[in-house]
């Protein structure tokens, strides 16, 4: 009658040291996550991840970023979920510990909703004390690779008062196969301004991707929030981009233009990549700040259960109203083995030396454990 | 407010209506073959025409019944089985999926193909998409590595996540469940129940979100809104505890800098004006001391 209980999940441990000329300090962080269900049931499952941990000599802290339990039938065309959740859908955007429910009414309608307490910014293992709830709703038609369509809304309350009220619309598809738009439309009901907008459109040509996108966008300043009294400007931002790829290279630009209130600042990226690692350049004046900076990253797969991984950047930055050029060097190398199938080793060597917290050296290792029963 | 409302409903409404009316492309041939008819009606088991399914081993096996297999029973009308001249086999369905293992392993044609019994056209194949073949895999403790389904040297990285900015548009799509070929989302490869947390929420010691020196370079991809910080750091007092801890003195606060001239509101009028984000960093919390003394409550 009843079926087999199956869980899945990984656990993992971390050292992790460091020592600068101010501190010397170890941690320790206990992480498990794992999801437990029914095989008759496959819909509905229990299902966590959290961490304690110990830094240095302070109490041991929680953090709990899911726990809950969810209720779905076959292809889970309607779910509910009871407890602490990671909500990310349209303007919806937090964690809450309390209820979701989606309902997909036809093939392509399909309707969620949300409701509960934030859960803490620190996501220790305790119900905000304060009167801090919050709801919102998130509907979604899919009428085909040319348009999708979704509307959503989220409140958030505090002390009995709306801080924060949001409606949103996004508009996205595939007209053609190469070719993608995304348009996202989101207004302040409280303050009935603006809150966002950014428009985007990508295209694919052969070896070629291109990328462009128009936003523009307002800080995010609840109802209760002191700053309020003040002009709340919004900046405007263009994006363009271009990537092409060469067998397994792929090089890439990204030219990022942000035009503020009363100035403007300018970025440009550039990069190459192949399957094991990338190398790119930043350069950036205007209103951002003068900052010429190097990084590369390279995940090496020496054997096929060790991977060597590499790490290093440097940046030459200066604030735009300080007139104090600053440099940042950083530096990483490290190991991923794993000697046998549920279980890896991570270790690694971080330095950071810089202007401001001086050199910095620290010492990561971390074992890592996948269990399936 | 009220405009606003309006036009988005009227927008949501057209578009409502047009998609129904359209209700999507057919798929190609089109060929108006009943399986209710077949198998409700007349009782048929789908082995009895689909035969070789039983002993087939991959994904790339045409299933379809031969011609003549129709003709058994429709040999006085042979116009009702002319259109199976157009059929063409699913060539692009996973190379190593294997008929033969699933059903050796206790399953029934119905557990995949759900919906055809009651078909009454054939233009949709009732195949499950992969989040459906991962739900059932996850539920069996089957493994979902990829490997298990796909061909080593497949090429699974879809064509969004290859343009350069996809650090910062991969939330767009997160955000909206924009769904790929295949009826794919994020999670239809990215399964572990953490994985956007792993980033979005984690304790950064392995750098993978934020590479080493971020603490001392942030302020230039703040200020640039290169990356929308609050999507992970909801609540600022994540901002001011760390500057507070760190003792982070801005040093472009120095003489001067609220009033040059007597009123004007010095560099930092246009600073709140440029970036009001930068000033919450640290002020949201004791704002009212701070800059009420000037501005009023």
């Amino acid at each position: 009658m009843y079926g087999q209980f199956h869980i899945r999940g990984q656990l993992h441990s971390t050292l992790y040291a460091f020592d600068t000329p101010q501190v010397e300090q170890a941690n320790f962080y206990q992480g498990l996550q794992f999801r437990i269900n029914n095989e008759k049931a496959p819909s509905s499952y229990f299902n966590t991840a959290f961490r304690v941990a110990k830094q240095g000599d302070s109490d041991w802290d929680d953090r709990i970023y899911n726990f809950y339990g969810n209720y779905g039938n076959t292809f889970d065309r309607f779910q509910v979920r009871v407890g602490r959740q990671f909500i990310y859908q349209g303007v919806v955007n937090g964690t809450l510990d309390g209820l979701g429910i989606k309902f997909r009414l036809v093939p392509k309608l399909t309707i969620r909703g949300f409701a509960g307490l934030e859960a803490p910014f620190t996501r220790d293992f305790r119900i905000v004390e304060s009167d801090s709830n919050a709801f919102g709703a998130h509907l979604s038609y899919r009428a085909g690779k040319a348009v999708n369509l979704d509307i959503s809304y989220f409140q958030r309350r505090r002390n009995e008062a709306t801080v924060w009220n949001i409606v949103g619309t996004a508009l996205n598809g595939n007209p053609w196969s190469d070719f993608h738009y995304y348009v996202d439309v989101r207004h302040n009901l409280e303050s009935e301004q603006l809150q966002g907008l950014r428009f985007r459109l990508d295209y694919y040509f052969g070896a070629f991707g291109f990328s462009g996108e128009f936003n523009r966008q307002r800080p995010r300043i609840q109802q209760d929030s002191y700053f309020r009294i003040f002009q709340i400007s919004e900046f405007s931002q263009f994006r363009g981009g271009v990537n092409y790829t060469l067998g397994q290279m792929q090089f890439g630009a990204q030219y990022l233009f942000t035009d503020f209130y009363i100035e403007q600042g300018n970025q440009l990226i550039v990069n190459a990549a192949t399957e094991w690692g990338y190398l790119g350049l930043v350069f950036q004046n205007g209103y951002g700040g003068e900052n010429i900076g190097v990084f590369g990253d390279v995940r090496y797969e020496l054997l096929s259960n060790l991977t060597v991984k590499l790490f290093s950047s440097y940046y030459n930055y200066e604030r735009q109203t300080t007139d104090i050029s600053e440099d940042a060097t950083s530096f990483s190398a490290g190991f991923l083995y794993q000697p046998f199938q549920p279980l890896a080793l991570q270790a690694e060597v971080q330095e950071s030396i810089n202007s401001t917290y001086d050199n910095d050296l620290r010492g990561l290792f971390r074992l890592i454990y996948s269990f399936r029963k | 407010m009220k405009n606003w409302l309006l036009v988005l409903l009227t927008f949501a409404l057209l578009l409502l209506v047009v998609t129904a009316i359209a209700d999507g492309p057919m798929q190609q041939n089109d060929p108006r073959f009943s399986h209710e008819t077949h198998v409700v009606d007349e009782e048929l088991e789908c082995l009895d025409c689909h035969e070789v399914a039983e002993e087939s081993q991959a994904g790339k096996d045409n299933l379809f019944p031969e011609r003549s297999v129709c003709m058994d029973c429709h040999d006085e009308e042979p116009e009702k089985t002319r259109w199976m001249a157009h059929l063409t086999p699913i060539s692009t369905y996973s190379e190593k999926f294997s008929h033969e293992q699933h059903l050796g392993a206790g399953e029934t044609c119905e557990s995949c193909h759900t919906p055809i019994k009651a078909a009454m056209k054939s233009e949709r194949y009732a195949i499950p998409n992969m989040n459906e073949c991962m739900t059932c895999h996850e539920s069996k403790a089957i493994t979902n590595d990829c490997a298990n389904c796909h061909l080593p040297g497949e090429n699974l990285l879809p064509m969004t996540h290859r343009l350069v900015n996809f650090d910062r548009n991969h939330g767009d799509l997160a955000l909206n469940g924009v769904r790929m070929a295949g009826n794919k989302d994020c999670a239809s490869c990215h399964t572990e129940q953490a994985f956007c947390q792993d980033c979005h929420e984690s304790d950064n010691i392995d750098r993978r979100t934020h590479a080493l020196n971020f603490e001392v370079t942030h302020a230039l991809v703040a200020q640039m809104k290169k990356q929308e910080c609050a999507t992970c750091h909801t609540e600022r007092q994540f901002c001011i505890d760390c500057h507070r801890d760190n003792n982070v003195l801005p040093r472009n606060h120095k003489v001067g800098w609220t009033n040059k001239f007597a009123g004007d509101g010095g560099r930092h009028r246009i600073e709140a004006l440029n970036d009001l984000d930068a000033c919450l960093a640290c002020h949201e919390q004791n704002a009212e001391i701070t800059c009420g003394g000037c501005h009023g409550s």
